[in-house]
């Protein structure tokens, strides 16, 4: 997936923002960016986004184009601002890094498991912690639960 | 409704020789967004027990919804006392409206918008009405966000979950609806419904076992029946589950107010109805792989297949045979 990153072409400005674990993901395309002279703008964040970042996007004139690439926890938030201000899936690429914890919503009893995708990436499968029901992670994501949906594994 | 004696008035759904997913939404010619049908008291028994027994998965609602609710009461009230004034009576006197339920000898008094003279929120009251689910679609950003639902009969899905999505998030778990663009074009469709024009359509799934309350949260339980489909019990266990479903724009909220009106009929009510019969059976038989696995036909479509070659050979064989006598 990292690897077809590539950097979409025609735009007035590129806006990057990373953190540590996301730099070198989206250097390449900093690096092109800065090769071919194309207006562009790098924000490094260390832990959480601050009300700056919220800011730096807001006044952002049409045009540009959005890359954000960081660890999960901290590419949802950013996901969560840039969308409140409008910025659509054509302006704007997120790119999670590392291990993504996800929140897993049990079908049966509504409790939250959390689940790590890096391990059991293979089955995508888990037990949910309150009613021990065996869950199969689907892809299926509810905004207002911040989780995936976890469907009955056997019947 | 489940259907074990008329067939007369039974929603059946198929056209043609084959089934594929599409938009299929027609005007609506009598314009009601309910409907009573002769299991009202039992279904209506049923539903306000799941209400009471299960809330968490039968009502949900975000607050800002709440004077789309009124609207959606005002609605389905109107509604009731024009389609069927024998059963239902409303006096007005200004706000105040006093909705009497006649099926149920019920009355009750409430003031339109203000919440304290009801017990529950407009929408869960009025649902405890009517037969339908009832689920408003909120309009913001060119979007539909389930934002407030009573659900007690729902095919395999969860309220509880899928509140606050928008239309393509709530279908997104649907094989090849978006890869064909069913999601956006069925979208723009309803996003320009007008008030004065409502439209309603039929949806179809199988089911084995007869229960109305399939909701996500029992699939663990009634699921399971699903590996119990053979060719002899098949007609007996196998149920079609017809949802008759409206869509009103509420002209104040520019809300949409999406009505569910569910059937099921066993299986072998079909034999009655020969031509229902022959049409089924090469609906099921060429049904893709893709949509027979969501509609959860899969685990049982080849015991069910030998049950109606079964059934429609010996309607042959009486065929024939009445044809020697003559």
């Amino acid at each position: 997936m990292i690897e077809s990153i590539k950097l979409v072409p025609g735009k007035r400005k590129y806006l990057f923002i990373t953190d540590q674990l996301g730099k070198e993901v989206l250097k390449p395309l900093i690096d092109q960016a800065g090769e071919e002279a194309l207006n562009n703008e790098v924000i490094e964040i260390k832990n959480a986004p601050s009300e700056s970042i919220k800011e730096k996007l807001q006044e952002q004139k049409m045009g540009t184009f959005l890359y954000a690439a960081a660890s999960w926890n901290l590419l949802e938030q950013l996901q969560e601002i840039a969308q409140s201000l409008g910025y659509s899936e054509e302006e704007s690429h997120f790119i999670g890094c590392g291990a993504q914890v996800k929140r897993i919503f049990c079908c049966r009893c509504h409790g939250i498991t959390l689940y790590s995708s890096t391990q059991n990436s293979v089955e995508h499968c888990i037990t949910c912690d309150h009613c021990r029901l065996e869950l199969e992670v689907s892809e299926h994501y509810s905004p207002l639960q911040h989780a995936y949906l976890g469907y009955v594994l056997k019947l | 409704m489940i259907y074990n004696k008329a067939l007369a008035n039974f929603p059946y759904p198929f056209k043609g020789d084959h089934y594929r997913y599409s938009n299929n939404s027609v005007p609506l010619e009598t314009e009601s967004c309910v409907e009573i049908s002769p299991n009202y008291r039992d279904d209506m028994h049923l539903k306000r027990h799941l209400l009471s027994h299960h809330p968490e998965r039968c009502y949900k609602s975000l607050a800002h919804t709440i004077d789309a609710q009124w609207e959606v009461l005002e609605l389905v009230c109107l509604h009731l006392v024009e389609q069927y004034p024998e059963n239902f009576v409303l006096n007005k006197a200004g706000d105040t409206w006093t909705f009497k339920n006649n099926l149920l000898n019920e009355e009750y008094t409430f003031r339109l918008g203000d919440l304290h003279t009801l017990t529950l929120e407009p929408l869960d009251f009025i649902g405890r009405h009517v037969q339908e689910d009832l689920l408003l679609m909120m309009q913001k950003d060119n979007n539909l966000f389930l934002e407030a639902g009573q659900l007690c009969f729902p095919a395999n899905w969860s309220l509880a979950f899928n509140l606050g999505m928008n239309f393509n998030q709530i279908h997104s778990p649907i094989p090849g609806f978006k890869e064909e663009g069913l999601d956006n074009r069925i979208l723009r469709f309803l996003l320009g419904l007008q008030p004065s024009s409502p439209w309603w359509r039929l949806n179809w799934s199988l089911m084995a076992g007869n229960r109305l309350d399939t909701s996500l949260e029992t699939f663990d339980q009634w699921g399971k029946d699903r590996k119990n489909v053979t060719k002899e019990n098949a007609g007996e266990l196998v149920h079609l589950r017809v949802e008759v479903q409206k869509l009103f724009r509420l002209p104040r909220s520019h809300a949409i107010l999406f009505t569910i009106h569910t059937h099921i009929l066993p299986i072998h009510r079909l034999v009655d109805k020969p031509d229902w019969l022959i049409q089924f059976q090469a609906i099921i038989q060429e049904l893709p792989d893709y949509i027979s696995n969501y509609k959860g036909i899969g685990l049982y479509r080849d015991p069910l297949l030998d049950y109606l070659e079964e059934q429609i050979k010996s309607i042959e064989d009486q065929q024939k045979g009445e044809g020697q006598h003559d």
